[in-house]
């Protein structure tokens, strides 16, 4: 555990803002050292909003928002950081709060949902047992209470509450499991909830029931959303911002629209033109090659340069920083003029595009 | 048209608890030489099934699998040696489809070895240098004495398909070949498997449930949508993704979100009367989309089950609506 001065005082954070993340850091230890797993990560998470948090496996997005509950595996540890979590006048530092406090700050505030979670539902218990099970760790519950509200939210996530809420894991589908669990997240009225790789492993039209309901449901109960996912599509679907994750550190942050039609970063740039879109005509697209680097032994300076064919030696001596590179957009690139320039002219970005549609 | 490899009539049925599955019916595909044929549709479709049919792993309960013309099950030994090498499959997942206590070098000699493929070691070791160029896992020094649990999973797939080469196929089945890597080198393993396909005339069926890569790896070939063991349409690829004709076609290009927040926020949707895929135990009469399908016409679309009929030279829907003739399918046995 990290040990934050005691009289660090409480930063100048705006009021829409739910969650302030402050210079994050989490390590794992390892045989062959320390992993940097996320490193130095700042954000705002405002009220209503849905952050993506993308980026390539291993690049640190799982190990981010476990960190935001504080769910860590043993081996990891928070190095330093704050995280800020504001509720009208309940204020709290979740780096530093007691076990108590986070019991109660996991589910009421902050839920997340795991990856494949939906595989992971106790098997011989019914749905409206699991709920009940949920609401009394964290307090009194009363089942009749529990049982209305989980079919209430059954009902939020478009599945037949009358059918679900007595059946056994086993009797729904992975898709109907997931709606389930997102049902559950949501039963103690959390502010923030997190969401690891949510359609992953469903089917297409699972998937496309899962994004709908997410969406409703932002706007109907005014949470906010941070998910996890390695496909662009999903988060161009579903984010207001996205965040491109690199070697555990945020490298690029902005609305969806400037990220996908005028990235700032490179890595960002490369991953969006290796994705195909289903519709429309045949485009040309391009890897983003080589390997992510080795969070024990980062090369030095910007830790894409090994891959990056922008790369001047400035990038190999000192890490960017974030820094605007438009509206509410932030990029850690020294060369975000000449990697648009050079883009503008291949025909690969389109500004113009930005706020065309909604 | 030479048909490389041509399935005719498959019928697949399982048993489970003693109750029959069908899990593929009646589906009738061909790869010419070079071509790619891609194969899409959700969980439980029967693509991997008739992967495996395709290439000789499971004997379907009935029709034929053909290749360059003979039945693959009555061909007598040495037609059905040359039809074992000459189909060969790139699995899903390279981190179980490799030996873990082989260098890389092991692993593609194997099969070169087994087959007699090389004359000395000076011709192997030339002939596992040719391959590993050909599926660019380079530098080759670096990688020739290395163990799978080395390799990330972009190269170790590199390796997959290397070693799938080794015995020169016409057709190669992949399933799922590239779901298992990252987005970022997706891409790149897409190209080098269509080099292969353009340069050495390799044939693909592809199979995959992804529709944007199918639309990418196969744009010159065909896309054959299949829905709970039957094939509903079969097209060319830009034909099936920009002008589908089968509702459940349209449904799923509607459903996939797009790697573009102007195109996502503003295509097309269809809405579906249910979500449900029915189970393969109870599947609904007449057509199996029926209860879900938005051109649901009662008394037909639940009573007669749609044949796959051509809407124009290339292109092959099942559907009474779409086609606007309401023909039957024909049973097998």
């Amino acid at each position: 555990m990290p040990t934050p001065a005691l009289n660090d005082p409480w930063p100048e954070i705006p009021s829409d803002v739910v969650l302030a993340v402050r210079n994050l850091s989490v390590d794992y230890r390892a045989r062959r050292g320390l992993v940097k797993a996320v490193r130095n990560v700042s954000f705002d998470l405002h009220r209503a909003e849905s952050i993506a948090l993308v980026g390539e496996s291993g690049c640190g997005k799982t190990t981010l928002g476990t960190a935001l509950v504080r769910l860590l595996v043993k081996q990891a540890t928070i190095r330093n950081g704050h995280l800020y979590y504001q509720r009208g006048e309940r204020k709290m530092d979740v780096v530093d709060i007691s076990p108590e406090e986070l019991r109660q700050y996991r589910w009421a505030e902050c839920a997340m949902v795991f990856q494949g979670a939906q595989n992971a539902f106790n098997p011989v218990l019914r749905i409206s047992d699991q709920m009940y099970d949920t609401v009394r760790a964290h307090g009194p519950a009363n089942k009749a209470e529990v049982r209305k509200r989980g079919m209430e939210l059954l009902r939020m996530v478009q599945l037949d509450p009358g059918r679900v809420i007595d059946a056994y894991p086993h009797e729904l589908s992975g898709g109907m499991r997931q709606r389930v669990l997102i049902a559950m997240s949501l039963l103690l009225d959390p502010q923030i909830l997190i969401l690891d790789e949510p359609t992953t492993a469903l089917d297409v039209i699972t998937q496309r029931t899962i994004i709908d309901v997410l969406r409703k449901l932002k706007t109907q109960l005014g949470f906010s959303l941070i998910f996890i996912t390695h496909d662009l599509s999903v988060a161009a679907e579903l984010a207001d911002r996205i965040a491109t994750m690199y070697a555990g550190t945020i490298i690029e942050l902005g609305p969806a629209d400037a990220m996908f039609y005028n990235p700032g970063h490179p890595y960002t740039a490369g991953l969006i033109h290796a994705v195909p879109t289903v519709t429309g005509a045949y485009e040309e697209l391009t890897s983003v090659e080589g390997s992510p680097p080795d969070l024990i032994d980062p090369p030095p300076g910007c830790k894409f340069n090994p891959r990056c064919a922008y790369a001047i030696d400035a990038c190999r001596a000192d890490e960017p920083m974030l820094a605007p590179v438009g509206p509410s957009h932030l990029a850690a690139c020294i060369r975000t003029d000449a990697v648009r320039a050079d883009l503008r002219e291949r025909g690969l970005i389109h500004p113009e595009q930005i706020g065309m549609v909604r | 048209m030479n048909a490389l490899l041509e399935l005719d009539n498959i019928t697949q049925i399982f048993k489970w608890h003693n109750k029959p599955v069908r899990a593929v019916d009646g589906v009738s595909l061909s790869v010419d030489e070079g071509e790619t044929l891609c194969l899409v549709g959700e969980s439980g479709c029967g693509k991997t099934t008739i992967g495996k049919i395709a290439c000789g792993l499971r004997k379907p309960t009935a029709g034929r699998v053909l290749f360059q013309g003979k039945d693959i099950w009555t061909m007598n030994k040495s037609d059905f040696a040359r039809y074992r090498l000459g189909v060969q499959m790139i699995h899903q997942d390279p981190y179980a489809s490799l030996n873990p206590v082989q260098t890389v070098s092991q692993i593609l000699s194997a099969p070169l070895e087994h087959h007699n493929l090389v004359k000395n070691r000076t011709h192997l070791r030339d002939r596992i240098y040719e391959l590993m160029d050909t599926v660019n896992l380079t530098p080759i020094e670096d990688f020739y004495d290395k163990h799978p649990h080395q390799l990330s999973g972009g190269q170790r797939q590199r390796l997959s398909i290397a070693r799938s080469l080794t015995v020169n196929p016409s057709v190669i089945i992949a399933d799922e070949s590239v779901s298992m890597v990252d987005v970022s080198i997706r891409v790149s393993l897409l190209k080098t498997m269509a080099s292969l396909r353009d340069k050495l005339g390799v044939a693909f069926l592809f199979i995959t449930h992804d529709l944007a890569v199918a639309k990418y790896f196969a744009w010159n070939g065909r896309i054959g949508v299949m829905y709970v063991g039957r094939v509903v349409e079969l097209g060319r690829t830009p034909d099936v993704v920009n002008n589908s004709e089968h509702p459940y076609t349209r449904a799923l290009l509607g459903a996939v979100p797009e790697a573009d927040p102007n195109l996502t926020r503003t295509k097309e949707r269809i809405a579906l009367r249910s979500q449900d895929i029915p189970s393969l135990l109870a599947l609904p009469t007449g057509c199996t989309f029926h209860p879900r399908c938005p051109l649901f016409v009662e008394g037909t679309c639940d009573r007669i089950e749609p044949a796959l009929l051509a809407t124009s030279p290339t292109h092959e829907v099942a559907c009474h609506v779409a086609t606007g003739k309401v023909v039957e399918r024909e049973r097998a046995a």
